[in-house]
């Protein structure tokens, strides 16, 4: 196993580090791997989980990139004005270009945890190449009951409500953030920008998913039990998603862990499922 | 910024160089010590940061990632304190030859303060060191580690019973390995009466041991300050959420930046 670190993108200004498998477990013909930054987490993912994976990856015979999207990690905010998504999108390819002109990579599999999900998805329903994602908790639009799921443990706790009482909580910046934007001026004419609009492969994460899954793509979800990206996977997308074969979506629930999988037994049956799933998807070829 | 690999062939180490962007270039460069862990994780920005303003004020200015760590080789279990302080050196000539300089400041962050520590008693050309919250005593640092890291079992344990049991040793999503924890618990900087380095500051977010180190003080013709800054401490695991790591203690940054430029005209 060999590990590469370079710069690259059309101003050279991404930061990335490729893991190649050893000569002797190398095959052009199997999909090469992008992993998408946590967050703002940098490359190396929560709990170098990215490295780990990476690694274990490439000791199965696959390529693996890890990179800084532009303004995270160690890579450098971008100079144009774009929407984060639309650039991550953009950047994302320069990454799968990179490993195609370099590894001779045909085939690739995109993955990453929360919002590294999200891009992923985005960007598998522009390129072709793509034929896997892996999406690690990705976020969604939270519902009213998931907000009170993900706050359950804050409700329970006495100090959440002293906070609370004494002013010290953030509940109340929210809400005077809110009142403020109501009470303010209103921006007019050319002050009211609208915001970027997102990449063309729009509608909601379930739609993707599903529009990926028809054209032949292979998904695999994981999420950590109880979780409100897991509760949103139960209440919503499963419904989106019936009727997906069964040979195109993988789902995998892991219990007595995070939102990061921070404990380490966690992350040995995350790293674990991935690396069988991958496997699959590399035997498709 | 270049990011690079150095050291052993077969054992390379990350390096991230910020060569001087500003007018002036100083004849000083500037090693930045990360902390371990989950901390490291927390802190990346904030150091980033750092080096972008230090090399903004002419330093040339080196970041890595220890043996075991971040992007370096090495797996999880097998990073060691003695091998860091290894990889410190190496990097220091790293540094020296990038700058052209055999003057180099470090900055520590943690229990890469500590390090740093240890590292300037065994180099007489660190002339300059800057403890960031310094982990001057290694039983209470596990301590502290052991306390959080059974705060997020608890927290994870609620949501599937019984699951959070016969753990092996590990702190907040890292392995903690017997040899590590020993080489963390044996570190007591309350073992120098006086300065370490012919100039030093030592920087506190928050009020902990660290103001009580060094009480001989200065060496002759040197100097020790002390400053504090207010402000969360950056790479603390607080109970809003995962994500504190993008908050930025702009002030504390500043004070670094500013206490080098005075120190390296």
């Amino acid at each position: 196993m060999k590990e590469t670190v370079l710069l690259f993108g059309p101003e050279k200004s991404l930061v990335g580090v490729i893991t190649d498998p050893p000569p002797e477990a190398r095959r052009a013909e199997r999909p090469a791997v992008v992993l998408l930054n946590a967050g703002l987490l940098h490359r190396v993912g929560p709990n170098r989980l990215y490295v780990r994976l990476a690694r274990r990856l490439a000791a199965s015979g696959l390529v693996v990139a890890r990179f800084d999207l532009s303004g995270v990690g160690d890579s450098r905010p971008a100079g144009e004005r774009s929407g984060f998504a639309e650039r991550a999108v953009a950047e994302t390819r320069a990454c799968i270009d990179l490993l195609a002109a370099t590894r001779g990579a045909r085939r690739f599999v995109v993955g990453g945890l929360c919002s590294g999900a999200d891009h992923a998805l985005l960007v598998a329903g522009e390129d072709p190449r793509i034929v896997g994602v892996a999406l690690l908790e990705p976020v969604s639009a939270p519902s009213t009951a998931q907000v009170i799921d993900s706050y359950r443990d804050r409700l329970l706790r006495p100090t959440s409500w002293v906070r609370l009482l004494t002013g010290r909580s953030e509940a109340w910046t929210i809400l005077a953030r809110r009142l403020l934007a109501r009470l303010g001026p209103r921006p007019r004419g050319a002050a009211a920008a609208p915001p970027p609009a997102p990449p063309s492969d729009a509608g909601s994460p379930g739609d993707r998913m599903r529009r990926f899954a028809e054209r032949g793509g292979a998904l695999c979800l994981v999420y950590s039990a109880g979780n409100p990206a897991h509760y949103h996977y139960r209440t919503v997308l499963r419904r989106q998603l019936d009727g997906v074969p069964a040979d195109r979506l993988r789902v995998e629930v892991i219990s007595g862990t995070d939102h990061v999988f921070t404990p380490l037994d966690s992350q040995g049956r995350l790293i674990d499922a991935l690396c069988d799933w991958a496997r699959t998807v590399a035997a498709e070829g | 910024m270049r990011p690079f690999f150095f050291g052993e062939t077969a054992e390379p180490l990350l390096g991230l160089h910020h060569p001087p962007s500003g007018p002036r270039p100083r004849p000083v460069g500037v090693a930045i010590l990360n902390p371990f862990g989950d901390e490291y994780l927390r802190a990346h920005r904030s150091l980033r940061q750092l080096a972008d303003r230090l090399a903004g004020a002419g330093f040339h200015v080196l970041r890595f990632d220890y043996f075991g760590c971040g992007d370096s080789a090495g797996g999880d279990r097998e990073g060691r304190l003695g091998r860091w302080i290894e990889d410190a050196a190496v990097a220091l000539e790293e540094l020296e030859a990038l700058a052209g300089s055999p003057r180099v400041a470090l900055v520590g962050l943690r229990l890469g303060a500590s390090l740093a520590v240890r590292l300037a008693d065994r180099r007489p050309e660190v002339e300059y060191l800057v403890l960031w919250d310094p982990v001057g005593d290694g039983r209470l640092y596990l301590k502290e580690l052991d306390a959080a890291h059974e705060v997020c079992l608890r927290q994870n344990a609620r949501r599937a019973a019984g699951q959070a049991e016969a753990q092996p040793p590990e702190c907040l999503g890292f392995p903690l390995p017997e040899p590590l924890r020993a080489e963390i618990e044996a570190v007591d900087l309350s073992r120098h009466a006086g300065a370490p380095a012919p100039h030093v500051l030592v920087l506190t977010t928050e009020s902990r041991e660290s103001a009580a180190l060094f009480p001989g003080g200065a060496r002759p013709g040197g100097s020790l300050e002390r400053e504090r800054v207010p402000g969360m401490p950056v790479w603390m695991r607080g109970d809003a959420d995962a994500m504190e790591g993008t908050l930025v203690p702009v002030e504390a940054l500043e004070r670094i930046t500013n206490w080098l430029v005075r120190q390296c005209p």
